[in-house]
């Protein structure tokens, strides 16, 4: 046992240094079994490149001992002897040598979607870690990413995750989870309407988060949380006026645009200025890859808002279908997703087809803040 | 009862296809093709036979086609080509799943080789033309017995549904004539290659090259007697087991069988009639005999018949079932499918598994062990899934037996949660072939969980494709559309991506027709956009072509005709919609051309009146070339919309003689479910044509058709409310017209509508009755108004979903309004004023029932017979007309009423003998309004004065 590995992942695969929002990971039960295998038969600790990172870089991951983390890189020594540099974003997973079976544990129940019993499990493999730093980190870090998905669909866990995440950001600032750790405390905050705390967050980002300028142009998100708090505070022409200095900044379809058009899009709503929302919306969607289902889930829904404001029903049904055939995957999104398609439902005088989602939603997320919406009654 | 009966045939049918390409036909002894191009013509024969054997069947056809169609062609190519564009219309056919299209093609293939023996009476292949053209006949009867298989005789419940069964005894009746047929042809062929061999010497020497035409000559005998005697098996699977029939023709082809094995024992010919021979005797139920043919024919050594006794080993599987031998004949199977692992998908393999699964399941019910019964049933379920997945004469029994037992395989949650995405994948699709659909979707929902998003995209998408059909089967066309749309537009390289769109297509546009009650001009937006896209991504494929005629269809509806012909004359010439489509554009041109003229532009409306006819002359007769039978149902909608525009634009004798054999084969066959319609579309415009040829009574001759056709009596009903609408609209136009000529001829056509419509016992609304009630008062037919008015009334007024209706009270009211005066018209005038009196005490302010009244009461003075009694009914008359007149004299809205109430003023007065105060009464009011509201009322008013004598 004494070689299991422990294994976080660092990001979304869009690339993102501390992406907006927390991968849960989609270990499938092969790739669980070879993970174990592979942790039992391999010493060092591993980074994996997210697949494109890796077609530029030659290698589809590095092994070794990890010798230094900071919020943008992290330093590998090869089993060569080489030292490698590897920018955070280019990171799909780290895997630490000595990670104990309950973060193992932990791992699989997160993928699986037992999100509650995979923060216990983390917790537990935080004490199991003591003395270990880079396992303790990884093992924290977990705790306070099942506890956000937790959120997501539990409205009342909305305290415990933001204390996690506040805790992690305030135990480990130059670690390389720092970034989504805090950019996942922006939007558990702007969730829960708390501009104030969202922006003391995002402020602890920039402070904590050092991107270079040519990082910054398609990774930093800061600028487009606080875009975004302008707009919660009802700013919406000012907030437009700053995402359109983003995207114009950042690069085509990168993370930094895409997220800067959603924003844009759902200030537009807010402004009933439709047609320009949808049209802002259906960029992200084709800018991005038809399976970055967090970024897709989001966007549609978007786009379902939009339309449905427009007095467009079937197409807002359309849209947000998309979201909950193709893109359950994003808890969050799903929920939200499935409560406006059981309004549509009666909107289209199909009370039938609006309980039967009714009752997914309540069976499904019995505890998200949808399934008590008026849209979802 | 009666399932799966047609499968040992298809089997046995399937075996002596097989030995039909076993034994080469012969040519004969005659030269055959010219000898010069001998070489020529079997390299043109090998090459056609290439392209087919690869599926270019289209292909093989047009080359023949074009090579056929050369001038300079020498005279035995030609015939070859002839005789070589026939067969491969048989071969085609043989692949070909849909039943009507495989009848069509050989019923062309019968054509060609009919007229090739004809053309070619001594050619060298004429031997071979008359047996392929009795095989034409054996392979029409199969298709037709095939045909009346599918028909629904029962309904769920299991009771007889009358009109299934009338169908499926009309296509057994044709399967049965055509094995008849195929008798014939055979026995034709008989006498011609008997004639061939005989003419050979008995005894020639080896080496001599006649020995090899002699042998081909007796192979291909033996080959047409063979197949002459599996005629008379096959037609008796046309009866009930058990029939006299059906013994009938077993029992003598056994004999024919018989007889050939003991002519030919030893010969291949000989071995697979013993097979057939205890395939006999096997359905008679003489299993003991037919097991010993088979057994006989299994002890044979020679690996030449190792096909044979493929066949066979199937055959005594079936047996050993029958005896209830039931492990042993699981045992044989498995023996089987160990022994021939390429054959399993066979159709014999398919047939192996049946047998199989149908052996396993006969022996759950004694197997006591819960797992050991579960354990029957799912390899039981498991071999019968293998067989639905491909078409065969078995499929349609497995699928029956998967339906039943599929269940009984428990699929829990946490089973389904640990399959892999091909076991998810392999299971839904089974569960799909049963129409399982709520364990289709957790399948594949499974399958796609289990998918690797990154790098399995297209086995992803494959199985969101699936579940995207499953939404569509389960009518859930948004779903459906959602999935599509996202394969279509996010994966176009993708294998299924085009077929997506597609789905998508047909999602979109059953959701436009399901959910109409909201934002339905965003449907038509959505199957725009979806269907500009296929076109534009995939612009050579079929699918393409039905967005065609989908946006053309949508512009139609939309009222733009030219964009809808546009789109519809868009689709490709190879498309097999293109002549559904060129109606279509017809019909889009046609109502173009109609707008026109209403615009006033009539060079526009007959230049779009041209082009409407053109096309749609066009696709009919493109139709007609290519073989289109005559109960085709795109052939008979494009005889109708020819038919129409002919009758619409004067010229009815051109839409009678189109019509006119289509109602001649009425009388001769039963319409199917799909062209019942459209024979009763064609009728209705016959008959129109016939009032407007002034053929009345041949009009009336077309009605009885459509009583026959009418698929139930509510149909009939209603096709006889709007025909009778459009006929009183053409009534009202010739009238206008001043046409008295032509206004006569359609009024007794009218009149016996409104007859047929009053007595028609079901299918009535209220709208139907109102209006047939109201269109015979009109035509003072006032006692059979009387009566479906009061029909009406009775029916409606305790229908509670109608008193719900908007507008109910009225629309009753409106019907005992009439019902008055169909009394009052009738004679009934007691019964008019009863009913009248009633109604005003309800609704005294309700103008129409006042005025009612007072003609009642002019009604009762006239009928009444005493002078007393008419004076009392004249006073009460003139009294009611002067308060009424009264009332309406400072209505500007009522003015022709109160005029009208004044003219019956006087008439009263005339009644009472009061000539001069009417007179006075009448001059009165012109004098003050000398136009009395109308030039029709001021007639009436002068008609009156000179009446009353002045």
């Amino acid at each position: 046992m004494k070689n299991l590995r422990s294994r976080d992942r660092n990001c979304s695969k869009s690339g993102c240094v501390w992406g907006r929002r927390i991968r849960t990971g989609l270990l499938t039960g092969s790739t669980m079994a070879a993970t174990v295998l592979f942790s039992v038969l391999a010493s060092g600790d591993t980074i994996k490149l997210l697949p494109d990172r890796a077609e530029k870089a030659g290698a589809k991951q590095f092994s070794g001992q990890i010798t230094a983390e900071s919020p943008t890189e992290v330093k590998i020594k090869l089993n060569s002897g080489k030292e490698e540099t590897v920018p955070v974003s280019s990171i799909d997973t780290v895997t630490y040598d000595g990670t104990s079976p309950s973060f193992l544990l932990a791992e699989s129940r997160l993928n699986s979607g037992s999100i509650a019993e995979a923060a216990d499990l983390f917790q537990k493999a935080t004490g199991e870690a003591k003395g270990k730093v880079s396992l303790e980190r990884a093992a924290m870090y977990g705790r306070a990413r099942a506890l956000m998905e937790l959120a997501l669909v539990d409205q009342a866990k909305g305290a415990e995750a933001a204390d996690a995440l506040e805790a992690f950001a305030k135990a480990h600032p130059t670690s390389r989870q720092v970034g989504p750790a805090l950019s996942a405390l922006v939007r558990l905050r702007l969730n829960q309407g708390d501009v104030a705390k969202a922006e003391k967050a995002v402020n602890d980002l920039k402070a904590k988060v050092k991107l270079s300028p040519d990082l910054a142009k398609d990774l930093d998100l800061a600028s487009v949380y606080l875009a975004k708090i302008q707009a919660k505070k009802g700013e919406n022409e000012a907030a437009i006026s700053a995402l359109d200095a983003i995207v114009a900044e950042a690069g085509k379809g990168s993370p930094r645009s895409r997220e800067a058009l959603l924003a844009k899009a759902e200030c537009l709503a807010a402004l009933q200025k439709y047609p320009e929302a949808e049209a802002a919306v259906r960029e992200v969607i084709s800018q991005s890859l038809p399976e970055d289902t967090l970024v897709q889930a989001e966007a549609y829904n978007t786009l379902g808002d939009c339309l449905k404001a427009a007095g467009r029903p079937k197409d807002a049904l359309m849209a947000y279908l998309k979201t909950d055939i193709l893109y359950e995957g994003s808890k969050e999104q799903h929920a939200r997703a499935l409560a406006q398609i059981v309004e549509l439902w009666r909107t289209l005088k199909q009370d039938g087809r609006a309980n039967e989602v009714q009752e997914r939603l309540r069976l499904l997320y019995p505890l998200s803040p949808y399934a008590k919406t008026k849209a979802a009654r | 009862m009666i399932s799966g009966r047609f499968r040992p045939a298809r089997a046995v049918v399937l075996a002596c296809m097989a030995l039909v390409c076993l034994l080469p036909v012969v040519h004969g002894q005659a030269p055959g093709p010219e000898a010069a191009s001998a070489g020529e013509v079997e390299a043109e024969r090998k090459f056609l036979q290439g392209l087919r054997d690869r599926g270019y069947f289209d292909l093989a056809q047009e080359y023949s086609e074009s090579r056929l169609a050369l001038k300079d062609l020498s005279a035995g190519l030609r015939s070859a080509l002839a005789y070589e564009a026939g067969r491969g219309l048989i071969e085609q056919s043989s692949i070909t799943a849909d039943l009507d299209r495989r009848q069509a093609l050989l019923e062309q293939a019968r054509t060609r080789l009919t007229e090739f023996t004809q053309t070619y009476p001594n050619d060298g292949l004429l031997p071979e033309a008359l047996v392929q053209l009795a095989r034409v006949y054996i392979e029409k009867g199969h298709t037709a017995l095939l045909q009346a298989n599918d028909v629904k005789a029962e309904d769920d419940q299991g009771k007889p549904i009358p009109a299934g069964k009338a169908e499926r005894e009309a296509r057994l009746a044709a399967a049965r004539a055509s094995f008849g047929e195929g008798r014939k042809a055979y026995d034709q062929a008989h006498t011609r290659l008997k004639a061939d061999f005989d003419a050979l010497p008995k005894i020639i020497p080896d080496g001599d090259p006649r020995r090899l035409i002699r042998d081909r000559a007796h192979t291909a005998l033996m080959n047409q007697e063979l197949q002459r005697a599996i005629a008379d098996y096959e037609e008796a699977q046309t009866y009930n087991p058990g029939s006299k029939e059906r013994d009938k023709l077993l029992h003598e082809a056994s004999r024919q069988f018989k007889d050939l094995l003991d002519r030919y024992r030893g010969q291949m010919a000989g071995l697979y009639a013993q097979m057939l021979r205890g395939k006999s005797l096997e359905e008679k139920g003489e299993l003991g005999a037919a097991m010993a043919d088979y057994d006989e024919l299994m002890s044979h050594s020679d690996p030449a018949i190792r096909p044979l006794q493929r066949k066979v080993g199937h055959f005594r599987i079936i047996i050993l079932g029958k005896r209830k031998e039931y492990p042993l004949a699981v045992d044989e199977s498995a023996k089987w499918l160990a022994a021939y692992p390429k054959e399993r998908n066979s159709e014999e393999g398919l047939g192996v598994q049946l047998e199989m699964a149908r052996n396993l399941l006969a022996q759950v019910p004694s197997i006591e062990d819960d797992d050991e019964k579960d354990q029957a049933t799912r390899k039981a379920v498991e071999r019968l899934s293998e067989v639905v997945r491909l078409p065969s004469a078995y499929k349609a029994e497995a699928l029956t037996l998967l339906q039943q037992n599929q269940t009984k395989v428990t699929k829990k949650a946490s089973q389904v949660a640990n399959l892999s995405f091909d076991d998810a994948m392999s299971q839904a699709d089974t569960a799909i072939s049963t129409q399982d659909w709520l364990l289709a979707e957790t399948l594949l929902k499974q399958a796609i969980r289990k998918a690797d998003l990154a790098r399995d995209s297209e086995k992803l998408n494959r199985a969101r494709y699936f579940l995207a059909y499953v939404n569509y089967a389960t009518e859930r066309y948004y779903e459906a559309a959602a999935l599509a749309d996202h394969l279509a537009k996010r994966y176009p390289e993708a294998e299924l991506s085009v077929k997506a769109a597609d789905l998508g297509l047909a999602s979109m546009y059953q959701a436009y027709n399901k959910y109409t009650e909201v934002d339905r001009q965003s449907d038509l937006d959505r199957l725009n956009e979806l269907g500009g896209y296929t076109i534009k991504t995939w612009p050579e494929t079929e699918q393409a072509d039905t967005a065609r005629l989908t946006l053309g269809e949508i512009a139609l509806g939309r009222g733009q005709f030219s964009e809808a012909a546009t789109w519809l004359e868009s689709l490709r010439a190879s498309s097999p919609k293109r002549q559904d489509a060129l109606v279509k554009a017809g019909d889009a041109h046609y109502r173009l051309a109609r707008k026109l003229k209403e615009q006033g532009d009539a060079a526009g409306s007959d230049r779009e009146s041209k082009a409407a006819l053109e096309l749609v002359e066009t696709a009919l007769k493109q139709r007609e070339e290519a073989g289109a039978l005559p109960t085709d149902a795109g052939r008979l909608a494009n005889i109708n919309a020819l038919a129409e525009i002919y009758r619409t634009s004067g010229r009815p004798a051109e839409a009678v003689a189109l019509l006119a054999p289509v109602a001649q084969g009425v009388e001769t066959a039963i319409p199917s479910k799909e062209t019942a319609p459209l024979y009763s579309a064609g009728l209705s415009i016959l008959l129109r044509s016939y009032l407007a040829a002034g053929e009345p009574s041949k009009a009336t001759a077309v009605m009885t058709s459509l009583e026959k056709i009418a698929p139930s009596k509510s149909a009939l009903t209603q096709l006889y409310f709007e025909l009778g609408r459009s006929l009183k609209a053409e009534l009202d136009t010739l009238q206008k017209a001043n046409n008295t000529e032509g206004y006569k001829k359609n009024l007794d056509a009218y009149q016996q509508f409104l007859q047929a419509l009053a007595s028609s016992q079901v299918g009535q609304s209220f709208d139907s009755l109102l209006w047939a009630g109201e269109s015979l008062l009109e035509l003072k037919m006032a006692k059979p108004a009387a009566e479906i008015l009061e029909k009406a009334i009775q029916t409606y007024s305790k229908d509670e979903a109608f008193l719900k209706q908007e507008e109910s009270t009225n629309r009753l009211l409106r019907a005992r309004l009439k019902l008055v005066g169909a009394l009052r018209q009738s004679g009934d005038v007691a019964g008019a004023r009863k009913l009248v009196d009633e109604l005003i005490k309800a609704n005294e302010k309700v103008l129409e029932l006042v005025i009612e009244k007072g003609l009642v009461i002019e009604e009762q003075a006239k009928a009444a017979k005493g002078i007393q009694d008419q004076q009392k009914f004249w006073k009460e008359g003139e009294s009611h007309w002067l308060k009424l007149a009264k009332q309406l004299s400072n209505s500007k809205q009522r003015k022709l009423e109160s005029f009208d109430a004044w003219y019956h003023v006087a008439v009263a007065q005339q009644g009472l003998g009061e000539q001069k105060k009417a007179i006075a009464s009448l001059k009165g009011i012109i004098t003050v309004s000398p136009s009395v509201g109308s030039p029709d009322m001021k007639k009436k008013y002068e008609d009156l004065i000179k009446r009353l004598g002045n």
